[in-house]
């Protein structure tokens, strides 16, 4: 089959036997390649696929499939790296907006009256429950509607004025996890869909942010402690069940200036378990909610640690991977963007911080120290803050 | 075996290759320019490039806008190399900044071309694998398909419409929210 590819080879000029079976691989293909398409329809798929991997929103690779037959099947054929996320605004315009550059879409029979997002999912409130909906595929799940906390009796999650959920992680499609405020008092609780029951664990300390990594949960307090969860599957009746293993991070942070808020984020980056500090200045809190970028973690206001669980504290992280851009929100995640522009911004933050949020009094002008480097990229999106009941989040279509 | 010896690099960068384009037009380009293109310099390196390399699928035409492309980048590359140990830090950063600069208007100035060139470029970057002109290309279509319905793609890149009308259907079906 190759012999006319290799003829032409030799043709091409004196061809040493060492080179020949390269030689014969490169002349085929310039065989191969002869007659090759003339129009934009029948563009190679791999060519397609190089164009595709270079449209981060997932509503640009979809209209891109729509176009012809090849184009499609190159959408169905290439493997590409998770699109970016999508920001749900709770302010019931139904509108949702494709990053990088904010188009608004509308998905049908998909309010944004919703309670929060997580993952791919939107989460509402339902006369029967927690109702979780994919838009992008219509599918949904039901969560149970009480929940056992140990010390206390049942609480019906419905009737209950006082135990909000704060966070919710899809970390499978048989548990789901919960991070639930009643008070004071936080509480991790898991369950499958379609169950009748959240079985639940009370945390030591107010916590900041959950994360599930490595089959196991993790939970950060306002101090940096990190408490590390078992989760088992009770042998009788199947359902999931949650224990606190302990403090596997003494952290340790004292806030002795009043005039700095700080957010702590646990994210999962390239198999790492990483928590992501946000310092922010009170100047800054204004209780509207907008996007904010920077183009690097650069602290003094952004610092990333991987915990060190052999000297229970946390280190600097080294380096992001080169690739990584963060999503930082109430339901955060990284995202593998090998193609990355350098205009890329690499942390994308949902702030809407409220003033009331901090035990300071003051606002001095300790802020002007040069160090605000966030940027707004959609000054368009805004949102009307709602402490930590965030007013939008991020929504991750599934690739 | 191919030596490495400096004096022998030398004696590569001035040597010239003769590429022939499909409709038999002949280019006498550097090895410097030349090697830009992967495919050419395995063809280099194994020796068989006496006589010219026949190109059979790139015409004269989009011959002649690769090897611009290749000249400006290979120089680029060259003068970053040369001035790296004659400038001081601040002055190397200043001057590496000027060359990206002006590279980076190159290109924009090159990417000024009709989609059917822009096709032929692709195609010509893709089998002659030279990875920097592949990117540019590929970034270019890119950027003019972001925020465009597949209707206007089509326009833009004349593209007939092939989908049967069950594909359509199905892809409205999945993905309706993409088209609302």
């Amino acid at each position: 089959m190759d012999g006319a590819g290799g003829a032409r080879a030799a043709a091409g000029g004196s061809l040493g036997s060492a080179g020949s079976l390269r030689s014969r691989r490169i002349s085929k293909r310039l065989g191969d390649m002869k007659g090759g398409p003339s129009s934009w329809s029948d563009i190679p798929v791999e060519l397609a696929g190089l164009v595709l991997c270079r449209l981060h929103a997932h509503v640009d690779r979809v209209r891109f499939a729509a176009v012809c037959k090849q184009w499609r099947s190159a959408m169905q054929q290439v493997a590409l790296p998770p699109p970016l996320p999508l920001l749900a605004v709770k302010d019931g315009s139904g509108n949702f907006y494709s990053m990088p550059w904010g188009e608004p879409l509308r998905f049908p029979g998909c309010d944004n009256d919703i309670v929060m997002a997580s993952g791919n999912w939107l989460v509402y409130n339902r006369l029967h429950g927690l109702l979780l909906v994919d838009p992008f595929s219509g599918a949904t799940m039901t969560l149970p509607t009480t929940i056992t906390l140990p010390t206390l009796p049942t609480i019906h999650l419905l009737d209950s004025m006082d135990l909000v959920v704060v966070k919710l992680i899809v970390c499978s499609p048989r548990l789901i996890a919960g991070l639930f405020k009643g008070g004071r008092e936080f509480w991790l609780a898991v369950c499958q869909p379609g169950d009748s029951l959240w079985s639940a664990e009370k945390l030591p300390m107010s916590i900041f942010d959950i994360a599930f990594y490595k089959e196991k949960l993790y939970a950060i307090s306002y101090t940096q402690d990190l408490f590390a969860l078992d989760i088992s599957v009770d042998d009788n009746t199947g359902d999931p069940q949650v224990a606190l293993i302990g403090r596997v991070i003494r952290g340790g942070l004292v806030y002795l200036d009043h005039n700095i808020l700080r957010a702590l984020y646990l994210i999962e980056s390239h198999g790492s378990l990483l928590m992501v500090r946000r310092s922010i200045f009170h100047k800054h809190f204004h209780g509207k909610g907008q996007i904010h970028t920077f183009a690097e973690p650069c602290e003094p206001e952004l610092a990333v640690f991987e915990p060190d669980f052999g000297q229970s504290r946390w280190a600097n992280a080294m380096a992001l991977g080169d690739d990584q851009v963060l999503f930082l929100g109430t339901c955060s995640r990284a995202i593998c963007m090998p193609q990355r522009d350098s205009q890329d911004k690499r942390v994308w933050f949902l702030d809407d911080y409220m003033r009331d949020l901090c035990d300071g009094e003051t606002c001095t002008g300790a802020d002007d120290m040069g160090v605000s480097k966030f940027s707004c990229p959609l000054p368009m999106i805004s949102w009307k803050g709602q402490n930590r009941r965030a007013g939008a989040m991020w929504l991750f279509p599934s690739n | 075996m191919a030596s490495a010896g400096s004096g022998d690099e030398k004696a590569a960068a001035a040597a010239m290759i003769t590429l022939i384009s499909s409709d038999n037009e002949k280019f006498e380009v550097t090895e410097a320019t030349a090697t830009l293109s992967q495919t050419i310099r395995h063809m280099i390196e194994d020796g068989c490039t006496d006589g010219g390399v026949p190109l059979p699928n790139v015409t004269s035409k989009i011959l002649a806008r690769v090897i611009e492309y290749c000249k400006k980048h290979a120089t680029a590359a060259a003068g970053e190399e040369g001035s790296s140990s004659s400038f001081s830090d601040a002055a190397f950063l200043e001057v590496d900044r000027a060359f990206l600069e002006e590279l980076e208007e190159f290109d924009d100035a090159f990417l000024e071309v009709d989609r059917a060139t822009l096709f032929d470029l692709i195609l010509a970057a893709n089998y002659l694998d030279i990875k920097g002109l592949l990117n540019l290309t590929c970034q270019k279509v890119a950027d003019s398909v972001k925020g465009k319905t597949p209707e206007q793609i089509r326009e833009m890149y004349n593209i007939v419409n092939d989908l049967t009308p069950e594909e359509e259907a199905e892809i409205r079906r999945e993905t309706q929210w993409a088209f609302e």
